[in-house]
């Protein structure tokens, strides 16, 4: 079956609007339409509207056009020239891993400087990354489709497949976020170079936890370096720890800052020569218990 | 050096009472051996006391350490009672690693 090219041109849809509303689209899905291609948050009324409808009309139209096989999210932040290299990338990909699904995302899309360009390949095994010239391909198992990390992949990137909406699964709570606190404060100490990848994943639970928009790769990696750029990052990021335990709606969170510093506490007994270390983790949690949430 | 050469070592330094999870043997196997020893380091500074423990929030009397080689591949766990000897060894990739640490709460 033809997939659709999910590319909209945004300032081009406004001005075709009463060519389309309502022949094709009704005024609200219009709408729709806008606040989806501009990242906002759809209810979940309306998320079942723009795939159960929206999605299906836009496939149909697509068909009639006979255009190529790619979708685009979160296009406005992509360079157009870094647009047109990922289509041929893409095109090419689909080739080589056939009835894959294939995403490009990263900096490559956005950033004048890259490393590599980041693939990802959804495959039914897991399997080793590997670089082929200047591509990183990441293999991703489908239960990737219902985690937070595809949440935020899927608002920036280049799909050979449309990205349907589909619930986050991923078990995030108080405990994981603590232990990626816990994760991140080690790596910053032992393994600099690993530590940004722990500072995406605790900012996207971060976000999760707080209860605000889950970042973009973009918002990511501004938010990754500018903290990493810091002389002493773990201030900031125990405020995002604090900020985000406090705004959540966890029901046993001082309970959990209390055994967290109980646990630490009884550590520092044993190993007196990494108090210091250990004091610097636990402000977090004292801070949690002492606005009191 | 062959993966029982490097389980010796392990029991030499961390007791022979020591145990091993995850895919050692693959781990060990297939990597060289200035890896190997990176990671028998790692072990050393556990017990020297060198490395820092974190709580299991899971099992109020363990604690853990972490490691991770510099490619991000590997990743192991130590276990050791609090006050008390080294439980086991945990070497494995990313996504084990993830179930490991879910499942002792760190």
């Amino acid at each position: 079956m033809r997939k659709l090219e999910f590319e909209l041109d945004l300032e081009h849809f406004r001005k075709i609007k009463d060519e389309i509303v309502p022949t094709i689209f009704t005024e609200h899905q219009f709408d729709l339409i806008q606040k989806r291609f501009t990242n906002k948050i759809l209810t979940d009324s309306e998320k079942n509207e723009f795939s159960r409808t929206i999605s299906k009309k836009m496939k149909a139209i697509r068909y009639i056009e006979n255009k190529e096989e790619l979708f685009i999210y979160g296009g406005e932040k992509i360079r157009n020239d870094r647009l047109i290299a990922a289509k041929k990338y893409l095109k090419n990909l689909s080739r080589k891993f056939k009835n894959k699904h294939i995403l490009i995302s990263g900096s490559f899309l956005y950033n004048e400087r890259y490393n590599d360009i980041d693939v990802f390949v959804i495959s039914k095994y897991d399997k080793e990354d590997y670089n082929q010239d200047n591509l990183h391909i990441n293999y991703l198992t489908e239960d990737v489709y219902s985690s937070l990390f595809f949440e935020s992949l899927r608002k920036l990137c280049i799909s050979n497949k449309e990205l349907l909406f589909s619930e986050t699964k991923e078990k995030a709570n108080i405990d994981t976020f603590i232990s990626l606190y816990q994760e991140l404060f080690n790596d910053l100490k032992e393994n600099p170079k690993l530590a940004k990848q722990t500072l995406r994943e605790f900012l996207i639970q971060s976000s999760f936890i707080g209860k605000t928009p889950i970042p973009d790769s973009f918002e990511l990696k501004t938010q990754v370096d500018s903290i990493l750029k810091l002389k002493r990052p773990e201030e900031l990021i125990k405020n995002i720890f604090v900020k985000s335990v406090v705004l959540s709606k966890e029901h046993n969170k001082i309970k959990a800052m209390k055994g967290m510093i109980d646990s630490y506490k009884d550590i520092m007994k044993e190993y007196k020569q990494h108090k210091s270390y250990y004091l610097g983790i636990i402000r977090g949690f004292e801070e949690v218990i002492a606005i009191g949430c | 050096m062959d993966v029982d050469k490097f389980k010796e070592t392990v029991k030499n330094i961390l007791g022979s009472e020591i145990k091993f999870d995850g895919h050692v043997n693959i781990v060990i196997n297939n990597i060289a051996e200035e890896r190997q020893n990176l990671i028998l380091e790692w072990i050393r500074n556990c017990k020297k006391g060198v490395n820092r423990p974190e709580p299991c929030k899971r099992f109020k009397n363990l604690i853990s350490f972490i490691y991770k080689s510099n490619d991000n591949k590997i990743r192991g766990i130590l276990t050791k009672e609090k006050n008390s000897y080294f439980i086991e060894l945990f070497l494995d990739k990313h996504k084990y690693y993830d179930m490991k640490k879910r499942y002792l709460g760190i």
